[in-house]
């Protein structure tokens, strides 16, 4: 069983700790001193390792609600299936309809509901990798939640982290949501199909990102034409050589 | 709302520090936090959200004391050190964001008072 949250998975998730105990003869006051996000970490780390046991590139994707993450998903899928195993773990609130899109290009996924929750955890993702057990030397997307606040906290594990900011958002969103963008490792401009269409300037969502992370490596991508995804493409399998 | 995760976080954490404690608490009077103003949580949400991860623990009837770690960055342009209060805050010298956080993203329990 699982000790953390009292589930019946005996794989894998054995959540050992090794909190240190602090409790002095002080009845009055005890010590802690502990980051609150260990616990987080722990998990992350379990995952990260496992990952790396089996060469599983695990990919974060990160964004707000309707930035078009699933059609992304389905459309490299269907690219990238004949180069590699892919898997998928799916994050919302609430329904399976992003994992029934997911299953429909036939890759294994697994959804995970949040429920009240705004974002994916390490916990919670580890379980999903018992279900799951994404095929050694494959590609693992996680959707999260679409939130561009909350996600950018929980260490799950992965490689890297994705943010996708569609053209519809507006280019402000790396100054308003700085914790997201300074975490990302990639940036993905999504959407450029419908650019024509909308006032959104690339040039000055690229410099507001790469104020708040100097880091980030910036792509422009579009699902809907197949131009608009070969540099995502290159990214992927250049992840996957690695 | 990631305060709620952390509340509950918070509580697990202080359950198991206090598992083997002797003699045994039996309740917590407060809980001492130390909160990075870099590290991306409203203090405020935290504060609505404890009760909530609270109830029917421990914990239940803790007061929530939270000491403020300040946000210092080293502002790449300016080379220096400066003090910001939030990640949303450019540098204050030269408005630009190219920083790296020096401190400011603690979230941790200090220590707990119990009976």
């Amino acid at each position: 069983m699982c000790g953390y949250c009292g589930c019946s998975s005996t794989d894998m998730h054995e959540h050992t700790h090794s909190y240190d105990n602090h409790s002095h003869d002080d009845a009055r006051l005890i010590q802690i001193e502990q980051d609150i996000l260990s616990e987080n970490q722990t998990f992350a780390e379990q995952n990260r390792l496992y990952f790396k046991k089996n060469n599983i590139i695990a990919l974060n994707l990160m964004s707000s609600p309707g930035s078009g993450k699933t059609t992304l998903l389905v459309e490299t899928i269907k690219l990238l299936k004949p180069h590699c195993p892919i898997s998928v773990i799916e994050g919302d609130q609430q329904t399976d309809l992003d994992a029934q899109r997911i299953a429909a290009t036939e890759v294994p996924v697994l959804q995970i509901n949040t429920g009240t929750g705004c974002h994916l955890d390490g916990h919670r993702v580890g379980h999903a990798l018992s279900d799951l057990r994404p095929s050694n030397n494959s590609l693992l997307f996680i959707e999260n939640v679409g939130n561009l606040v909350c996600p950018a906290l929980f260490d799950l594990g992965e490689q890297a982290k994705i943010v996708i900011l569609s053209v519809t958002e507006g280019e402000d969103k790396p100054l308003k949501y700085p914790h997201m963008f300074s975490e990302a490792d990639l940036m993905l401009i999504h959407k450029m199909d419908l650019l024509p269409y909308v006032s959104f300037n690339v040039e000055q969502c690229i410099d507001y990102a790469k104020r708040v992370n100097p880091r980030i490596e910036v792509l422009q991508t579009s699902a809907m034409t197949p131009s608009g995804l070969s540099t995502w493409k290159d990214w992927l399998l250049k992840q996957f050589v690695l | 709302m990631h305060e709620l995760a952390i509340c509950l976080s918070l509580i697990r954490l202080i359950e198991q520090n206090i598992a083997a404690a002797e003699p045994p608490v039996k309740a917590i009077k407060s809980i001492r936090l130390e909160i990075g103003q870099l590290v991306g949580i409203e203090l405020e949400a935290l504060r609505f959200s404890f009760p909530i991860a609270a109830a029917h623990t421990v914990a239940q009837n803790a007061t929530l004391e939270i000491q403020v770690q300040k946000g210092e960055v080293f502002c790449q342009p300016c080379q220096q050190n400066v003090m910001i209060a939030s990640r949303l805050m450019p540098c204050p010298m030269c408005s630009q964001y190219d920083y790296e956080i020096i401190q400011g993203t603690n979230l941790k329990i200090v220590h707990i008072e119990v009976i």
